[in-house]
């Protein structure tokens, strides 16, 4: 299959609960294969838009097309493809747990039994249970078993981790790790948990007060921003540092700590040699990056 | 502003029309008994202390509403302030019944009768108070029975009397009671019961989609996994199967596993003695033929409204928008063909009950047995896709669903205290031509109301 093939086209896209802009005229393509990470706030938007691309929300203005269908109108068969889980993990509460699966996969031609079966053991799914006595962790962990049981082209997790415990989630990463092996397996997954997200995924889209701050390749966005430790090897270090770019100084008379974009480590590296400096330069981890990023777009709204 | 004051003005909020509405409705019921024929001074006195006992239930609402904000637990001596509003507005409210009773109805202005009926007042709006706040459901129970009790006027009239006639113990009941209250209400433990405890959340959150989901969280976690409520694996297996005669992702393996999501716990769980419950329900209304129609009208309403809704389920199955409209309108009319099937059995039971069942005579009425006629199973067909129409409005707020049945409910009672108030008998004919006429038109019309609905909402709208 072509990986370059767009499978969810979002294009000015807008929606409005009262008087409340949920999306501002957001535009997002998603290729084929890709795990997407989406981040943001609370209220940035990201439940809302994830919920466009199933058809569950209708845009005010603009489109959302899913598998190249306006995604209202999806049929069953492209539904089909979708997994989808959600934040609030709305199941059947009155059913057993192997009742709602024995009912959820008579949807799907392809179940994956053998998945299911693997999960269960692993996840420790208390299937004699009924759904409603389930806590929200194993709820979740349900739901994430519905999601993924019939092998979707394309999976939708909304907050997917946030009830698990640390021992389920770093389960579920592996789960997803595992995943992720199927090259045409798109993956968007919306979480708080950035540490856990960064593991997974090639793909970063930031968003803030209903639209998109930043949306680019995991890998670029890595190696836009950089931390820099510079020692002084004699004396001082000069009051100003010959650094284009710096977003973060913390700095004492010979050691300095700075976060700078845009500049490639040979860059730096001949500067600090410049200034007779030993230098130390790290990637900063997606948590780090993700603030930046959303302090910059709220230092450049406030100005 | 003092916290007492703060607490006081909270009665003046938009969102109390609903008790506002319950309270007419109660006042309306009381002006009907009070217009019969044969009613008494015994009887105005004893059917109008339903009214404190609602007016303390409603003041006591509100409070409980207060204290269920977290933060209002730690307001400085805002605990205290619990008692002193119900202590004011009992007496208040005492006041003024008993003022009402004396001077204007009974035209007796003594202390001793003043005294008496102001007390009773006091201890009934307390009552009702304390009862909402440690025993609700009695509370709601006491509420539906007073109506019973407008039909049949004897247990008003006996408090009636006791009130008018021994108006020493009234008083000691009074002043016992309500001291009673007052050390209740300084219980520690009061506050620490509502603060921030979905349970006790008040009518007045009906509008907030964001609270009534806090309550249904909670039920969910803690009221249901208390039911016992299974599904039957025959059931199961027979909607599995029904599902997989049809192809994948066709519209009818949809329709029938939304029927499966609708039907299979209340097959799953049905048992004869709740029918034969329903059935001696019904028989009650067979001597009190006033009322059948509004029985054939709730009945069906809340059968539908508890029935799961396909149209906002967040659970992801492969069914696109056009199979969710499907799938509802299916579910809606088997839904309607199930209860008119229940009502069918119903009037034939009534039917032949009514060859045998005798009148019955209480406190010197002659109750006359009417068998249901078959004119009123029009009404849940009509009344089911009202249902199902506010359903689909309110989305996932159950509550709101319940408005359209207290809007016939009040206007009903209304309609019937209003024809007193004019000095005209009800004819229940009227309601029954009115049926005979109009009813297939309405059948006609609610039906495409409901359809237009869905179509808009299943392809124009959220459905989250």
């Amino acid at each position: 299959m072509d990986n370059t093939e767009t499978i969810i086209q979002v294009e000015k896209l807008s929606k409005r609960f009262g008087k409340k802009t949920a999306l501002d005229r957001v535009s997002l393509d998603i290729c084929r294969g890709r795990i997407v990470g989406l981040l943001g706030s609370n209220g940035a938007g990201k439940s809302t838009l994830l919920r466009h691309m199933i058809g569950l929300y209708l845009p005010d203005i603009g489109q959302c097309n899913t598998f190249g269908c306006n995604a209202g109108e999806l049929s069953p068969e492209e539904l089909g493809r979708i997994g989808y889980v959600h934040q609030e993990g709305e199941l059947l509460p009155w059913m057993k747990v192997e009742q709602l699966i024995r009912y959820v996969s008579t949807y799907y031609p392809n179940w994956n039994h053998e998945l299911e079966e693997r999960y269960i053991k692993n996840f420790k799914v208390p299937v004699s249970s009924r759904v409603v006595t389930l806590s929200p962790g194993e709820r979740q962990k349900l739901a994430i078993l519905l999601a993924i049981g019939f092998d979707p082209e394309l999976l939708i997790l909304d907050e997917p981790a946030s009830a698990l415990d640390p021992i389920a989630r770093a389960n579920f990463l592996d789960l997803l790790l595992e995943l992720i092996q199927d090259e045409n397996r798109t993956i968007v997954i919306s979480s708080h948990i950035l540490s856990d997200v960064e593991k997974v995924i090639d793909h970063v889209v930031i968003m803030e007060e209903g639209g998109i701050l930043l949306d680019c390749g995991f890998d670029d966005l890595c190696e836009k921003y950089s931390k820099v430790k510079l020692n002084a090897m004699s004396d001082k270090l000069p009051s100003k540092l010959p650094f284009e770019n710096i977003i973060e100084c913390h700095r004492t008379d010979g050691q300095a700590i700075l976060i700078v974009s845009d500049c490639s480590n040979e860059e730096l590296k001949e500067k600090a040699q410049q200034l007779d400096c030993w230098i130390e330069i790290e990637t900063l981890p997606l948590e780090e990056l993700y603030k930046i990023v959303v302090n910059q777009h709220m230092s450049a709204v406030g100005a | 502003m003092k916290t007492i004051i703060a607490n006081l003005k909270l009665y003046i909020n938009l969102n109390s029309w609903f008790f506002f509405m319950m309270l007419i409705t109660l006042i309306f019921f009381n002006i009907q008994v009070v217009s019969d024929q044969d009613s008494n001074e015994q009887l105005i006195v004893g059917s109008f202390m339903c009214l404190p006992f609602f007016l303390g239930f409603m003041a006591s609402i509100v409070l409980i509403d207060v204290m269920n904000k977290p933060f209002s637990f730690c307001l400085p001596g805002h605990r205290q302030n619990v008692k002193k509003v119900l202590m004011i507005m009992a007496v208040l409210v005492g006041l003024f019944f008993a003022f009402l009773m004396c001077y204007l109805i009974l035209d007796r202005m003594q202390l001793a009768c003043f005294s008496s009926i102001f007390f009773a007042t006091l201890v009934f709006f307390l009552i009702g108070a304390e009862l909402n706040m440690f025993a609700r459901i009695i509370c709601a129970l006491i509420y539906m029975m007073s109506f019973f009790f407008f039909t049949y006027h004897y247990p008003f009239v006996i408090l009636g009397r006791f009130i008018l006639e021994h108006f020493l113990i009234v008083i000691c009941i009074g002043l016992g009671g309500s001291i009673t209250v007052w050390r209740l209400l300084d219980s520690p433990g009061l506050a620490r019961r509502f603060c921030d405890n979905p349970k006790w959340m008040s009518f007045l959150n009906f509008w907030s989609n964001e609270k009534m989901q806090k309550l249904n969280r909670y039920k969910e976690t803690f009221q249901k996994e208390k039911s016992k409520l299974k599904i039957n694996p025959s059931v199961e297996r027979f909607f599995l199967n029904k599902m997989n005669s049809h192809k994948y992702f066709s519209a009818g393996r949809y329709i029938w596993g939304s029927l499966y999501q609708a039907f299979s716990l209340p097959f799953s769980n049905f048992h004869p003695v709740n029918l034969l419950i329903l059935l001696l329900f019904i028989f009650a209304f067979c001597y009190w033929p006033r009322y059948f129609w509004m029985v054939f009208l709730m009945l069906p309403m809340g059968m539908a409204m508890s029935i799961e809704n396909p149209v906002y389920s967040n659970m992801m199955i492969s069914n696109g928008r056009r199979e969710r409209y499907k799938c509802t309108l299916v579910t809606g009319m088997v839904n309607s063909g199930f209860l008119v099937a229940i009502m069918t059995i119903i009037i034939l039971f009534s039917k032949f009950a009514g060859l045998f069942m005798p009148d019955l005579k209480l406190s010197g009425k002659t109750l006359v047995y009417h068998a249901i006629s078959f004119q009123l199973i029009l009404i849940p067909l009509v009344a089911v896709p009202i249902a199902l129409i506010f359903r689909l409005l309110s989305r996932k707020n159950n509550m709101l669903a319940v408005f359209p049945m207290l809007c016939f409910y009040f206007f009903y009672i209304m309609s019937i205290g209003a024809q007193k108030i004019f000095d005209r008998n009800v004819n229940i004919n009227e309601i029954s031509l009115i049926m005979n006429l109009y009813s297939i038109a309405y059948l006609i019309i609610v039906w495409i109301i409901f359809v237009l609905v869905l179509r808009q909402i299943c392809f124009k709208k959220s459905l989250v």
